[in-house]
């Protein structure tokens, strides 16, 4: 269920942090680095529960057809 | 009436006053400027206070009056906006260090259809920083005070705008709200606070947090002038991309019908759970009222919700990780803390997430419209709790949980005060209607507001400063 803990590791989410920053030409610290972690994982951690669901068949909010401006609902 | 009385009148009361020329702008403007002076060092609630500019534009607006022009409800009436609002000529912040000295060069369409309405601009207020936050405590430019107890968080991250008008610095500010930053700081200082409908009002020339999330709107201290400033800044424009050409209704025109018949929706569990016990007593009086004012409760339910907050975080933090990635590069060290860490964090979420965010999203907002087919609105409490201390507020969830959800759908939504904690800290709740129908919010919203008393408290500050 939504807002439980999804089990993720945060020495893999540091080191895609620090590499993603890293081609944006972003350099993260080390010390820095460990004081996102709690920020860092948690957004993983939405991801990954949002992968609890099936989206199949569902399309992002964004698509919209050409001529109109893209609505969220 | 002497000068203090003025600046806790209405937008309406003071339109009327003005139009009968029984006050005049100056008078009213000068009566604004000077109690923000006595005010505003004990909330820092303005960034930048425009009293000359201000006393130039209510001079203007009285020639204009002397000589037969009324540009409308608005003519004359001492308005502020939160200072991510572009102001031609006068810096615009964003609250944020790296902007300190950044002065537009143009009015936003919004500063734009205000003035055009005869608006006076006071000053701009002081927010979160880059608006991305809820306790508008700025590292540059200073906390903003909570009125109702200084050491509490006003909300944000229009938090300026919120106790500024909640202490009576100006019957109106122009907040913008992207997981609830016009609500919550609403809720927090006992104001009403609109996010209307996304697309409803122009964000040309407001400084973005997450496109496609950002909406702009009023924060006020009774619900009819939330109608009218709403009446003045929406409708189409061009400049933004997501705005509407759907037609603007007179916003006034149903709001004294009552909401006899109507029906109106309670989300029972996502959003009366792990409410503080002041709130859940609030909100049921709250309900019962609309009950007694005529309208049908109806307990429903929404799919998907539970997946809401998670959705927004998939999707606000790459978007406001864009909008900043440049400045990140560049003026790392000019970020406060929060907002800096934030950022940088967000650039570890994959862009698959938020592709997956996008695809939540949408199943959220259908929830939201099969419940808004069997309603004519929703209510819930605005915040689980009412304004934390400022010292030491780590959970924002708590103060997001229940409005970021709408923010997702891009519904209209009105918090509205509806009663006081134990220590006399204001309460609210969310009147939430079908897209479009901000009249039907409002009307709910108004009915409610005239039955009770919240909105006639003022803060103790108020009293003292007097």
């Amino acid at each position: 269920m939504a807002e439980q803990p999804a089990d993720v590791a945060p020495e893999p989410v540091l080191r895609l942090l620090q590499q993603a920053a890293g081609l944006q030409g972003i350099r993260i610290e080390d010390e820095d680095l460990h004081r996102m972690e709690w920020r860092a994982v948690r957004a993983i951690q939405a991801g990954a529960r949002l992968r609890e669901l099936d989206l199949s068949s569902v399309e992002p909010a964004v698509t919209f057809a050409p001529g109109e401006a893209p609505k969220p609902s | 009436m002497n000068a203090d009385e003025l600046c806790w009148l209405s937008l309406s009361e003071q339109s009327a006053l003005v139009q009968r020329r029984a006050i005049s702008p100056r008078e009213l403007t000068a009566a604004i400027l000077d109690r923000i002076d006595r005010v505003n060092p004990r909330l820092n609630a303005f960034i930048t206070v425009l009293r000359e500019q201000a006393e130039r534009e209510a001079a203007r607006a009285e020639q204009e009056l002397a000589a037969g022009q009324s540009r409308g409800p608005l003519h004359g009436l001492p308005i502020s906006l939160k200072d991510l609002y572009d102001t031609a000529g006068v810096r615009t912040t964003g609250g944020a260090k790296i902007l300190a000295d950044r002065v537009p060069q143009q009015d936003c369409t919004v500063t734009r259809r205000l003035r055009e309405a005869g608006a006076v601009i006071v000053g701009k207020t002081n927010l979160h920083e880059f608006a991305f936050g809820v306790t508008s405590a700025n590292p540059h430019f200073g906390p903003v005070r909570n009125p109702w107890a200084p050491d509490r968080v006003p909300g944000g991250s229009s938090g300026g705008s919120g106790a500024a008008v909640a202490a009576g610095m100006g019957a109106a500010s122009l907040g913008s709200d992207t997981g609830g930053s016009i609500r919550i700081p609403a809720a927090l200082c006992g104001i009403t606070g609109l996010k209307p409908t996304y697309g409803r009002v122009s964000r040309a020339g407001v400084l973005p947090l997450a496109w496609s999330l950002d909406h702009a709107g009023p924060m006020t201290r009774t619900v009819e002038d939330a109608a009218l400033v709403l009446q003045a800044i929406a409708g189409y424009d061009p400049a933004d991309p997501a705005s509407s050409r759907a037609p603007v209704p007179n916003f006034r025109a149903e709001l004294q019908d009552g909401i006899r018949g109507l029906r109106f929706g309670v989300l029972r569990r996502y959003f009366y759970t792990e409410l503080s016990p002041d709130v859940e007593g609030a909100v049921e009086a709250a309900l019962a009222e609309l009950e007694r004012l005529g309208a049908r409760r109806v307990d429903t339910e929404l799919s998907y919700i539970d997946y809401a907050l998670d959705a927004m975080e998939s999707i606000i933090l790459p978007e406001a990780v864009s909008v900043h990635l440049q400045w990140l590069r560049e003026r790392r060290a000019d970020y406060g803390e929060d907002v800096r860490d934030r950022l940088l964090a967000a650039l570890a979420i994959p862009a698959v997430q938020y592709v997956d965010g996008q695809r939540v999203r949408r199943l959220i907002a259908q929830g939201f419209s099969e419940a808004l087919r069997q309603v004519d609105v929703l209510v819930t409490p605005t915040t689980a709790i009412p304004a934390p201390p400022a010292a030491g507020f780590r959970d924002p969830r708590l103060l997001t949980r229940f409005t970021a959800p709408i923010n997702l759908t891009g519904l209209p939504a009105c918090a509205v005060p509806c009663g006081f904690s134990a220590e006399g800290l204001p309460l609210s709740i969310q009147i939430i209607g079908r897209a479009f129908d901000e009249t039907t919010v409002l009307r709910f919203a108004w009915a409610y507001e005239q039955a009770t008393e919240w909105h006639r408290r003022r803060p103790p500050l108020a009293a003292e400063a007097s």
